[in-house]
């Protein structure tokens, strides 16, 4: 009970009301609406933000958009990179492999809202593809066969996308050096990973486009024009909040008439 | 991900009243009442004869005299009105609020009584300690009742910032892949000690360590929720942006937290009716203090 005294709330009852708390706005205050905080010192901040309408070429880009950015439970809001991408690719990595990544992504558009460039100090990097021989795959211990492992993205690769709400802040993108056993296979599948961690995009079959996410095309090894499209799409501005699918299609999305 | 020992504490705040009789006379007498169910508390009594105690009937409630001596060793404090639009992004973020249930009233704020004093462990380089000391000084300057310090021994600390690759301070962290706080608090809801890990894979450089170090420690000062609501350049936003800024709401949001003109570690459920029971007060055009011991009030004193 030592600290129960520390506190007491007074009141004490006067006459005079002249000079008692200053800068306090009723809420009667005509000034008051629900687009301003009243701080202490009479300081008021807007809280809302204008969002502009995603304008799709046509109705297949805004399905495939959809399908692209919300498609699976674990893509229920929208995320985005809320800087640009620096990305630092480790000395590790064999140099024929890093031109190639290099070149990949540099062929990335750049928008206002989205920029990806390559760095060559670790520090100043928000990107980290990382050959390590710490790698641990997703299936180590797992029953899989060697046919599923062997078709999946990740039998040599694993990302880490942290995030704070909606808004990634760093990427980690690991791989085994020693265990590129087929190098083209492998660049495709870092292509398509990067790719999908430029805004945590699902790769499915259920595109009707060409797209690096498109799982019934087999023959794509770079970006396409809609993923270029798709990436324009989804950093025409930036979100504060998280938004699900009902709220884009209700708030943001329209068609080209 | 945050874990957090959940403990709740009680912490009492009382409504006195001050009745000022003879108004028309140039000196006014005056005399402190106190609400009955307040009196009661203090004085823990079950029941109060009436007879017996020199009391008042006041817009409809019933106030009973108090008179102790002047305590030196206490002092007023201006209660610390705010506009409810301000109290609207205060609430969920100070008590935690996800959804508005019942149970919600029984969350508490969470503060820290004494001065924190932090130890870095080594391999928190010179320029990570730096940047965030510089934090830090602009918390000490803006907020009162809040005292921050870097300190060199262990020993000394109560709050431990470390990385994966060190020795793991706090056990509660030890399973946590990402990066976060574990603080501990008393009955009172005191925060007494806590720790930041930094995991040097998911933040694998000075920046991404500043900027992860710079959000859980504020956190960390209230086991504070953060608003989705706010725009992501605000310390209070639950949105991430490499460029934060400690904004005016940002500021006052900790300020007010911090404040001597409220009452602390208290749920929301008490919170609420001294804000209601406050503006009633308020709008009959009088004014509410706060006491405090002389000995809490460290800063600016």
């Amino acid at each position: 009970m030592k600290n129960c005294f520390t506190i007491f709330l007074i009141c004490l009852f006067t006459n005079n009301s002249s000079g008692q708390i200053r800068n306090f706005y009723s809420e009667k205050n005509p000034e008051k609406n629900n687009s301003y905080v009243v701080l202490k010192n009479d300081t008021i901040f807007s809280k809302t933000a204008n969002y502009k309408k995603v304008i799709f070429d046509n109705e297949q880009d805004g399905n495939d958009y959809l399908k692209a950015v919300f498609h699976y439970k674990n893509a229920k809001y929208l995320k985005q990179w809320k800087s640009e991408v620096r990305v630092y690719l480790s000395k590790k990595i064999d140099k024929k492999l890093r031109k190639e990544m290099v070149h990949f992504i540099k062929t990335f558009p750049r928008f206002k809202n989205f920029k990806v460039s390559i760095v060559n100090n670790l520090e100043m990097a928000n990107y980290y593809v990382k050959g390590t021989i710490g790698f641990k795959s997703i299936f180590e211990g797992k029953n899989y066969s060697e046919e599923i492992i062997q078709k999946s993205l990740y039998n040599n690769l694993n990302y880490r996308l942290k995030s704070d709400g909606n808004g990634y802040k760093s990427c980690v993108l690991s791989f085994h050096p020693d265990k590129i056993y087929d190098e083209e296979s492998f660049l495709k599948k870092f292509k398509i990973v990067f790719f999908i961690t430029m805004g945590n995009f699902q790769q499915n079959y259920w595109l009707k486009t060409n797209s690096l996410l498109n799982r019934k095309v087999d023959t794509i090894h770079d970006l396409t024009k809609f993923d270029q499209r798709l990436l324009r799409y989804h950093y025409l501005q930036l979100y504060n909040e998280s938004i699900d699918v009902q709220t884009f299609i209700k708030e943001y999305a329209d068609y080209k008439k | 991900m945050l874990t957090i020992k959940n403990k709740f504490a009680l912490v009492l705040c009382s409504v006195f009243v001050q009745l000022i009789f003879a108004q028309n006379q140039p000196r006014s007498a005056t005399a402190r009442y106190l609400k009955i169910q307040n009196y009661k508390t203090i004085f823990k009594l079950k029941s109060i004869n009436l007879d017996s105690v020199d009391h008042r009937f006041y817009k409809g409630d019933t106030l009973i005299k108090y008179d102790p001596k002047p305590d030196p060793n206490k002092v007023l404090v201006p209660f610390d009105f705010r506009d409810s639009s301000f109290l609207d992004y205060y609430v969920p973020i100070a008590f935690r609020l996800s959804h508005d249930t019942k149970d919600s009233l029984k969350q508490t704020m969470k503060y820290w009584r004494n001065d924190i004093k932090i130890y870095f462990s080594k391999n928190i380089t010179r320029g990570v300690k730096k940047e965030f000391e510089s934090f830090t000084q602009f918390i000490n300057r803006n907020v009162d009742s809040l005292n921050i310090e870097i300190v060199k021994k262990i020993e000394r600390s109560n709050f431990i910032v470390y990385t994966s690759d060190d020795y793991n301070y706090e056990s509660q962290l030890k399973e946590n892949r990402n990066s976060g706080y574990y603080i501990y608090w008393n009955r009172d809801n005191q925060i007494y000690k806590g720790a930041i890990k930094l995991n040097n894979d998911e933040v694998f450089n000075d920046q991404l360590k500043i900027a992860q170090l710079k959000v859980r420690f504020l956190q960390s000062l209230g086991h504070f929720t953060f608003d989705k609501r706010l725009d992501c350049k605000h310390y209070f936003s639950n949105c991430y942006s490499p460029n934060k800024e400690f904004t005016k709401l940002d500021l006052e949001l900790l300020q007010y937290h911090y404040s001597y003109g409220i009452c602390k570690g208290i749920s929301l459920e008490s919170f609420k009716s001294f804000h209601e029971e406050s503006n009633k007060i308020k709008d009959r055009g009088q004014k509410i203090f706060i006491t405090h011991l002389k000995s809490n009030l460290r800063k600016n004193n």
